[in-house]
């Protein structure tokens, strides 16, 4: 399985971060407010004056024994910050993904159905839509329909504990947003599926039996679809760095970007270093899942 | 169909060949599906667990709760504190150690929880507080303080003339190395218990202005019990205030509960608890007041209060404030060495059109380094929108465009290109007013590269000494002066012993007759010192070491029923006389 | 060269063109791609305004007959912004397809043709890319490099290398192997003549598909970046950065997030369309 060597490939390119910013990585390191000691002291600490490797195998180690320092801004211990907001964009991940999977496969169902008429027509713009539009865009299109115009929800998230309320308006951005490549997908291998059983038993069977014939249909088509929702979550994670910002959802890809524009270097490497692993991760449970379909990939 | 990544394509074509192929058995599809069933549930299982008890919002703070019982035995009857008032503003608070507190965050809420020796009205009138009286002895350099009898702290510990000492003695005690150190150490030489309820201040010079630094944030009086116990002050503040603190969590929300032993029954404390939120984004933070979410905010974009002033059960309000806003230039680049070139500046820029468009007429223009309401302003003269005797005064200092390309250039044929740097959303309109600045003086031929910076990393960028800040050339800042009165402008910005990083000078202005005048209405009182200020204006003014921009408004947007909000034009908004009606 | 040229005039491409002509998709996605592109290569003649500077007293006013799409906060014209925007996005998204699809190609192609441990080598490489969802890898790059318009070019580059090499090698492979080829190198063809007329055109239908969806993909990934502040700079307009700043001013001049909104959305549905379009007619069965 590829996993483990690409998770460390992209930890080798997440850990040269520092070294490819303008400047010495130590006083990167230490933060602005350094002095001379702080910035002697950080090079000691982290290795910085050992050939590359050995940086990089002491930046591994602090990973993976979860001892990550402190932010360069608030002097908060790293885990306390990246955890809690991880989990937050795990809850905003799931809650979005469950809306494209109930909104698009519901969508793509009746346009396969009623292929070719009007349905199917508004179903499939919607679906060019979801594509074509930024998720910033669609964000602000929500909150003026429901935050400014019905002052029904709130346009922005207070604290760092989102309650309910808080979670509706960026999930459904999200949801949307992914909502749309499900229904097309579902809609198209629907389509496969119906054409061969649907002609072949329809002409010898009869009308009650296409019930049975949708049904059989609908479960062949899910697993495509379903094995591409699984792999939509990593450009759900993508997405939510920029619906995150724009609810001020506190979340771990907000995190990143401000941590990048507050020069907080660490918390954007170990930040970024989670979400790849969560990425990879689903990933490769969506292999697995399949491989557990077919034994026969399992040989590829 | 959507072209995926290589790895999708591979699955789902697998997935078309195996649905054609092999009957799939029932079973496993029915698992797929339960796991992402599963799946679906434990999310937003997640979400309804995670989301916890949502701040509590009381749309109005009138709403009758359980009040607490109130144990103090009144001779007035005091009507039991109720409901809770939800505050939103854009910074946390960074520390609830007066002494050691610079931020206006901070200043507002331990203006709740401290009281001092005297306090501003809304005028930034002293008037009195802990002290009842006072004299000025020795030619202004003592004053002997008559403390109020009858007060406590929340902690129970009496407040008396060893707790004015007990405070002034550790903000003085430079071991400590507390932030308002420079604020007092300069003034005060000593303190003396005189009696129980008398206590002296010994100045080391008859300082003008010593009232208002005694009602400035960092003269709030903490308890004696808990600066001898050693705990640290920053996060269990106790004073003498109408509420203490409940609850801190940091970058989040800070609950204050009332005090129910509180001092001043005529001022008693109205709410249960007030709880202030950080909502960072001013338009965010104006939403949640739309939504019923808080009650009251600070902040509100300009564009929006008028049209937003009595819709729904919303009022907003404008208060001109002391800060100014300025954009200071490196007077160690070479560029900005000729009065000429930064006077030109100054008429390039129309501040009038800024304010009527940016700030929707919020603002004034600034006609000195102090604003207006600042005690000690004079006019200092008025750099008026004039784009042609900005160009001629270029011309004169050598810069003129020789080739036609649109920017100006010197006889050695350099560009005049100057780096402005800003912060965006610390101030109101920063960013846009630092666009306008760049588009202004690209009009007279000078080259602007815009940069934009996050408030804390531009804070230690330009605290920078001269040697280390190349880059520097101009860049936006604003002062207000939490004293109300201009020796807190005029000393830190413009003395020659304050350049930065020892003081806030980050422009490295140095004029030895400003020096002289600034040390001068340190010393004196009245009229002289008023004389002494003004002339160090009218000085600082002509020479320009920045382009003076705009005295700003602040802005506050509240429910119609909140009542007492008293706006200190320090920026402070007062909470403690606050209730619903 | 003329051997490619020859190569492409096959009666199979001729009706290929023809089948492109009637798909609907592509009509409609092509038309929306070349009027974004004109518009682009025209702005500055049908700018009615500069994009960059604006009258501080015509600040925020509604649509008008000047402003048909009204004036931002600086009292910048909106249609002229909105047209230079359409500039700004083409030279990134171009760019940064370029880019990648030249990198891709080089990288890619000659990992598929050396094969072997250089083969694996690369395309490890381009799998630990993929492993960064979309918009994190360029945010990274944007991290790295700060921002600005050349970063972006450069992000977009980044970001899309991955799945070109993929397609290069893969082109690169399946025609290495195929019977055409052996023949021709039985024959004695020249390295560079095989390229020419075996390699290049099979490659190309996958690529140009490809081209067209992630520009789509860049435009959007090019203005999310400008939305967060990490793209392109003020005073330089661009779409997404154009809606950044119309937050603040959403309830007072709602125009100023609704027509570079417009734009965007229409912008990359052509493309969608296109490549949809492009991509039925070219590769009508999923090769496997």
């Amino acid at each position: 399985m590829l996993l483990i060597p690409t998770l460390l490939g992209a930890s080798i390119i997440i850990f040269l971060m520092i070294h490819f910013l303008p400047g010495d990585p130590a006083q990167i390191l230490a933060g602005p407010d350094a002095t001379l000691q702080d910035i002697q002291n950080m090079r000691i600490r982290l290795g910085l004056d050992k050939p590359l490797p050995v940086q990089y195998f002491l930046f591994m180690e602090r990973l993976l024994t979860w001892n990550l320092g402190n932010s360069l801004v608030s002097g908060f211990p790293i885990t306390s910050l990246i955890v809690p907001r991880f989990l937050n964009t795990l809850k905003l991940a799931l809650l979005a993904i469950s809306i494209s999977l109930a909104i698009g496969i519901v969508l793509g169902i009746v346009a396969a159905l009623k292929r070719n008429t009007t349905a199917d027509r508004i179903v499939m713009i919607f679906a060019l839509l979801g594509v074509s539009m930024p998720v910033f865009l669609l964000a602000v299109l929500l909150i003026v329909i429901f935050s400014i115009k019905l002052h029904i929800l709130p346009a922005t998230v207070i604290g760092s504990t989102p309650s309910i309320r808080h979670l509706v308006l960026p999930s459904l951005t999200l949801g949307l947003i992914g909502a749309a490549p499900i229904a097309r997908m579902t809609r198209s291998s629907m389509i496969e599926a119906l054409s061969q059983e649907y002609i072949k038993t329809s002409e010898a069977f009869g009308f009650s039996i296409r019930k049975i014939i949708l049904v059989h249909a609908l479960r062949n088509a899910l697993i495509p679809v379903v094995t591409v929702a699984g792999l939509n979550f990593g450009y759900l994670l993508a997405g939510a760095v920029i619906t995150e910002t724009v609810f001020a959802y506190p979340g771990l890809g907000r995190l990143i970007v401000d941590s990048i524009f507050a020069r907080d270097y660490p918390v954007v490497q170990f930040g970024l270093m989670m979400i790849v692993a969560l990425f990879a991760v689903v990933n490769t449970v969506v292999d697995v899942l399949y491989a557990l379909i077919n034994p026969r990939v399992r040989l590829e | 169909m959507i072209l995926y990544p290589n790895n999708t394509q591979k699955t789902f074509n697998r997935c078309i060949r195996l649905v054609r192929e092999r009957g799939i058995s029932t079973s496993a599809i029915i698992g797929i599906v339960v796991v992402i069933l599963v799946i679906a549930i434990a999310g937003a299982y997640l979400a309804t667990r995670g989301g916890g008890a949502p701040a509590t919002t009381t749309a109005s703070p009138s709403t009758t709760t359980t009040a607490p019982a109130t144990t103090t035995t009144t001779t007035t009857t005091v009507a039991p504190p109720k409901g809770t008032l939800i505050v939103a503003m854009g910074t946390d608070a960074s520390t609830l150690d007066p002494q050691d507190a610079t931020d206006n965050p901070s200043e507002m809420v331990n203006r709740i929880i401290y009281e001092g020796l005297v306090e501003f009205d809304q005028n930034l009138n002293i008037k009195p507080m802990l002290a009842e009286s006072w004299d000025i002895k020795d030619n202004g350099t003592t004053y002997v303080f008559h403390l109020r009898k009858g007060v406590f702290f929340q902690d129970g510990t009496p407040f008396d003339a060893y707790a004015v000492k007990t405070n002034f003695d550790r903000v003085l005690n430079s071991t400590l190395k507390l932030q308002r150190y420079s604020l007092y150490a300069p003034i005060i030489s000593s303190v003396e218990v005189i009696d129980n309820y008398t206590v002296a201040f010994h100045l080391k010079m008859p300082f003008g202005a010593f009232l208002n630094d005694l009602a400035h944030g960092a003269g709030l009086i903490i308890s004696p019990t808990l600066i001898n116990s050693g705990k640290d002050v920053k996060t269990n503040p106790v004073g003498t205030g109408p509420y203490m603190l409940q609850e801190w969590v940091k970058g989040d929300h800070i609950t204050l509960v009332a005090n129910p032993n509180y001092w001043n029954k005529t001022a008693a404390p109205k709410f249960e608890k007030i709880i202030i939120k950080v909502v960072a984004d001013d338009k965010a933070r104006e939403n949640l007041l739309k939504t019923g979410d808080v009650d009251l905010v600070l902040r509100i974009p300009p564009v929006d209060v008028a049209s937003l002033n009595g819709t729904g059960n919303i009022i907003t309000r404008a208060y001109p404030t002391s800060r100014v806003i300025y954009i200071a230039m490196n007077l160690m680049n070479q560029k900005f060495q000729d009065v000429r070139v930064r006077q030109a500046f100054n008429y390039a820029v129309d501040k009038e059109a800024i304010i009527n468009s940016i700030l929707n007429g919020l603002g004034k223009p600034a006609t000195s380094p102090l604003a207006s309401s600042t005690y000690g302003y004079c006019y200092a003269g008025y750099y008026k929108y004039n784009v042609t005797l900005a160009k001629e005064l270029l011309k004169e200092a050598g810069w003129w465009d020789r080739d036609g390309d649109g920017y100006v250039e010197n006889a050695n044929g350099q560009k005049l290109e100057v780096n402005l740097w800003t912060p965006q959303g610390r101030y109101v309109g920063d960013y846009q007013m630092a666009q306008a600045v760049q588009s202004y003086l690209n009009a007279i031929g000078v080259k602007v590269n815009l940069q934009v910076w996050e408030w804390t990393s531009y804070l230690n960028e330009v605290r920078k000494p001269y040697n280390q800040s190349q880059n520097k050339e101009l860049f936006l800042m604003g002062w207000a002066p939490s004293t109300g009165e201009g020796d807190w402008v005029l000393r830190p910005l413009l003395a020659s012993w304050m350049w930065a990083p020892a003081g806030s000078n980050y422009g490295y202005y140095n004029n030895t007759q400003v020096d002289e005048l600034i040390q001068k209405q340190m010393v004196t009182l009245g009229q002289d010192r008023l004389n002494a200020m003004c002339q160090a204006q009218k000085i600082v003014y002509n020479d320009a070491p920045w382009i003076f921009m705009v005295e700003m408004y602040d802005t506050l947007g509240m429910k119609s029923n909140v009542k007492g909000v008293v706006y200190l034009p320090i920026e402070i908004v007062m909470l403690k006389y606050a209730y619903s009606g | 060269m003329s051997g490619f040229l020859e190569s492409l005039l096959t009666p199979q491409n001729k009706m290929l063109l023809r089948k492109l002509r009637r798909n609907k998709n592509v009509l409609l996605g092509g038309v929306l791609v070349l009027i974004f592109i004109a518009i682009a290569i025209l702005s500055p003649i049908i700018s009615p305004y500069s994009p960059t500077s604006g009258n501080l007293s015509e600040a925020l006013r509604p649509p008008s007959s000047n402003h048909p799409f009204g004036t931002d906060y600086l009292g910048r014209d909106i249609l002229s912004r909105v047209i230079w925007g359409a500039r700004i996005s083409l030279v990134v998204a171009v760019g940064g397809i370029a880019i990648s699809i030249l990198s891709g190609a080089i990288i890619g192609g000659f990992a598929g043709y050396i094969g072997g441990a250089i083969d694996d080598l690369t395309m490890g490489v381009v799998n630990i890319l993929l492993a960064f969802p979309d918009i994190l890898l360029a945010l990274f790059v944007a991290a790295v490099t700060g921002p600005g318009l050349e970063n972006v070019i450069l992000a977009i580059g980044v970001y899309n290398f991955p799945q070109f090499a993929r397609i290069a090698r893969g082109a690169v492979i399946s025609v290495k192997t195929s019977d055409y080829v052996e023949a021709a190198r039985a024959s004695g063809e020249t390295k560079s003549s095989i390229f020419f007329r075996y390699v290049l055109p099979n490659s190309m239908s996958p690529i140009v598909v490809h081209a067209t969806l992630r520009t789509a993909a860049s435009i959007l990934t090019a203005a999310g970046l400008s939305f967060l502040g990490l793209g392109v700079q003020p005073p330089t307009p661009e779409w997404g950065a154009m809606i950044s700043e119309a937050l603040y001013y959403l309830d007072a001049a709602p125009y100023m997030w609704v027509f570079p909104g417009i734009f965007l959305v229409l912008t990359v549905l052509g493309f969608n369309l296109l490549g949809d379009g492009l991509n039925d007619v070219l590769n009508p069965r999923i090769k496997d």
